[in-house]
């Protein structure tokens, strides 16, 4: 599967507050005349990303069922892009959910920036996260985003319409803004951009405003975002697993997919799901990094789903006793799996 | 850096401050708020320069400060000379009796918490609250504040008065204030909720299930002139009949009325606006020449719900302001409008672009109304002040002014732009001329004296 996403998208200018950047996607032209685009009245945000829908009030087994669906106001009969329930799907959704409420029983460790001035979000009180995310504004006709902090992406949403990203917006930045502070730790030193034009370089206003111009057009390219490897490089790239669901829904309008993308040239690994129309055009997309700390998680998810979650055909592909699945599943946080026989005997 | 240079500075901060800087969002407790930025400002303005922090209670600013103010006059008083006392006092009771009663009350209440009870503090306190021509419907309205305050100074007042604010209304079986009675006899009868202050009524109006409308329709004409502006749509939406409260509203207040409003709906406030306008103008003195104003229209420009969210409405009413007091004014916004009162927040701040087309047209004056982020080409707007300055020379020095809103409180002032441009905090039009002043007194045109002749004459105004 191919997620050349990007076509059809373009960038209007990066913010950057503190450690994080939002690089604002548009559309080059309206989406194409189809489901999504249907001329009944909006009622908020069609597309629910997962992390809104489950609650952790439940048992651990019982609120893995997922749907990408759209308003049933909107279109009642065209509710698709379900994504298969059954066990990987349950698993990765499991820890997409975990990825946004990780439990941890030590409080998550602060460490301010080497300038200080900012807040400690964890503090009781802070307004840091309402102060930040207030800063960042939505473009013109917006409707995607890339999140990067500290210079390196954490996550990408481009959903139908402006309309749906204004209110989708605050909820993604809190989201983004969350994880920067795991990683203040290691990268403590960002200062914003200022603009490279020096007062000097300019003989007149009029210069300075071809000058302004042509450097926010070169800096909103999309290669310059990632240099090395390229962000299309890094959101093209097959990843371990994938789960495209494209079958079950071609024979209605649209096609669903889940998937964990994991670049070669990255350490990191990402989790996402993305529908597009019957004519290839891309509805939805969303994408997050896997955190750190559960990476471990998720290369173990794959090496289950390589044996087709079925246990005895794990065992003999590792080489691994019940034992050793038991300790893996313990260190990597997801020891139900192993409790609950989430794998077939 | 001599001690003149530091005192400028420091007054600069705090005239700011006193421009923009309002009550915290959150309620704060007294002994937190020695740790936020604009009451350490005030106290150490107060404790430093306190012949000039008085005087600043006679010039037009925020009536947070106005009260912050007074409460640290009445609290630090040791060592003021009589005829530095003297002046505070006429000042003090010049300013109270202007100033919203609910606030004034919240201020007394703090000074009580503070455990301040000094002779002068009570006597003010006595002389307001004496001073009121309606006391029995403020011991209703504010019951719990007046208690307090008339507790803690061991204030004499009339028995009634006393017997309610201490045991409530069923402490006596009949008044002689019909107030009083209504209040007693509204848990029996509910007629007599339209007759207790609205702010009370609308609470035992939800208590006891009356319908809004019902309630709105009763006590329309014993409405606050703030409680009609506040009602004046849900009374439209009730289908109550009334008369437009907004014809009578404050220039901000409707600016901010109008982009609620989605634009196709926003016609009847053109004349409302002119009007409010014209008069607003009248009350400033300055006249400005050729003026460039440059507004920040982005989407964090207006956010309903948000204080620090006034930036485009502050220059929506500024659009309309400045055509009155300048021979000539343009107007650059960073999303265009078709025309001013059609605006709507949109996209991101870029600030460069807008100012230097300003500055292009060789103002006297560049206004720019900013919450001061620059989400893109950060820097930008700076760097064309400076090219302009050089472009220009010295033949024609364009003076630009950031004008900003929302008080930070982390840094004791606004967000500026950059070392090229003054920053000054305004939250209403009717303070551009002290604001002006403040911007002058900045840039260094004009001196600590200079600035305490502008204050002496505001005083003897007063």
């Amino acid at each position: 599967m191919t997620l050349d996403f990007l076509a059809g998208l373009r960038i209007a200018g990066r913010q950057e507050v503190d450690h994080v950047t939002m690089v604002a996607l548009v559309r080059d032209q309206p989406l194409a005349v189809g489901a999504m685009v249907a001329g009944r009245q909006k009622e908020g945000p069609f597309f629910r990303p997962h992390g809104v829908i489950y609650r952790n009030d439940g048992p651990q087994t019982n609120p893995l069922e997922t749907r990408l669906f759209m308003d049933p106001n909107r279109l009642g009969d065209e509710i698709v892009g379900m994504v298969p329930d059954h066990y990987a799907a349950r698993a990765r959704i499991h820890q997409l959910f975990m990825e946004l409420y990780p439990f941890s029983p030590k409080p998550v460790p602060f460490k301010a920036p080497a300038g200080g001035g900012a807040q400690n979000p964890f503090k009781r009180g802070s307004t840091w996260y309402r102060d930040t995310s207030a800063q960042f504004e939505i473009a013109d006709g917006q409707v995607g985003a890339l999140y990067l902090v500290n210079e390196r992406l954490v996550g990408v949403i481009v959903v139908p319409d402006p309309e749906t990203y204004r209110q989708l917006h605050p909820l993604c930045l809190g989201e983004v803004l969350s994880h920067t502070w795991s990683e203040f730790a290691y990268h403590p030193t960002a200062t914003p951009d200022r603009v490279a034009v020096k007062a000097h370089q300019a003989a007149d206003l009029a210069d300075l405003k071809q000058q302004l111009l042509q450097e926010e057009s070169e800096t909103n390219e999309v290669v310059a975002l990632y240099t090395e490897p390229t962000l299309g490089t890094l959101l093209t790239a097959k990843g371990g697993v994938v789960d495209d669901c494209s079958g079950v829904a071609a024979e209605r309008r649209l096609k669903a997919c889940s998937f964990i993308t994991a670049p070669q040239a990255m350490r990191r690994r990402f989790q996402g799901e993305m529908i597009r129309t019957h004519d290839g055009s891309l509805c939805y997309f969303r994408s997050m990094a896997i955190d750190a700390k559960l990476q471990k998680m998720a290369v173990l998810y794959e090496t289950i789903d390589a044996a087709c979650w079925q246990l005895p055909v794990l065992l003999k592909n590792t080489g691994w006793t019940n034992y050793t699945f038991y300790r893996r599943c313990r260190e990597a946080g997801c020891i139900y799996l192993d409790k609950d026989k989430w794998l077939r005997a | 850096m001599n001690a003149e240079h530091i005192a400028c500075e420091d007054l600069a901060l705090f005239f700011n401050a006193c421009l923009a800087a309002t009550r915290p969002a959150q309620g704060i407790n007294l002994r937190r708020q020695a740790n936020r930025g604009v009451y350490f400002l005030h106290r150490y303005v107060c404790c430093n320069y306190r012949d000039l922090y008085l005087r600043v209670l006679a010039m037009p600013i925020n009536d947070f400060n106005r009260l912050l103010i007074v409460r640290n006059l009445l609290t630090h008083a040791r060592g003021v000379t009589a005829e530095q006392r003297r002046l505070e006092n006429r000042l003090i009771t010049q300013v109270l009796p202007r100033l919203p009663a609910n606030r004034v009350y919240r201020c007394f209440v703090d000074i009580c918490c503070s455990g301040v009870n000094n002779r002068r503090t009570r006597a003010v306190m006595q002389a307001y609250i004496n001073s009121r021509p309606d006391l029995a419907f403020h011991a209703v309205k504010y019951r719990g504040k007046l208690k307090r305050i008339i507790r803690h100074i061991h204030m004499k007042v009339p028995a009634e008065i006393f017997d309610y604010l201490q045991r409530g209304a069923t402490a006596r079986t009949t008044w002689q204030t019909p107030l009083f009675d209504r209040v007693r006899l509204v848990h029996y009868q509910k007629s007599a909720l339209y007759e207790l202050p609205f702010a009370v009524a609308e609470t035992l109006a939800a208590k006891f299930g009356v319908p809004r409308a019902r309630l709105l329709e009763h006590m329309k004409d014993r409405l606050t002139a703030k409680e009609r502006f506040r009602l004046n749509d849900t009374m439209t939406r009730e289908k109550v009949r009334h008369a437009d409260a907004m014809a009578a509203a404050p220039l901000i207040t409707l600016a901010n009325a109008a982009l609620a409003l989605p634009p196709t709906e926003r016609a009847r406030f053109q004349e409302l606006l002119e009007a409010a306008a014209a008069q607003t103008a009248a009350g400033l003195q300055r006249r400005y020449g050729r003026v460039a104003l440059v507004v920040d229209n982005s989407d964090s420009s207006f956010r309903r719900n948000d204080p620090a969210g006034r930036t485009l409405p502050l220059g929506l009413a500024l659009a309309y302001v400045l055509p009155h007091c300048t021979t000539s004014l343009s107007v650059f916004w960073t999303c265009p409008p078709s025309t001013p009162l059609m605006v709507v927040p949109r996209g991101v701040t870029n600030l460069a672009l807008p100012l230097i087309d300003a500055l292009q047209t060789q103002p006297d004056t560049v206004l720019i109304v900013s919450d001061g982020y620059e989400n893109t080409m950060r820097g930008g707007a700076d760097l064309a002040v400076q090219v302009a300055r050089r472009q220009f020379g010295l033949e024609h020095r364009v003076r630009v002014v950031h004008i900003n809103p929302t008080f930070n409180d982390q840094d004791f002032q606004p967000l500026n732009l950059g070392p090229h441009i003054t920053t000054v905090g305004v939250r209403e039009p009717a303070f551009l001329d002290f604001a002006m002043e403040v911007a002058a007194f900045q840039e260094g045109l004009i001196s600590l004296k200079g600035m305490q002749r502008y204050l002496e004459q505001w005083v003897a105004a007063a």
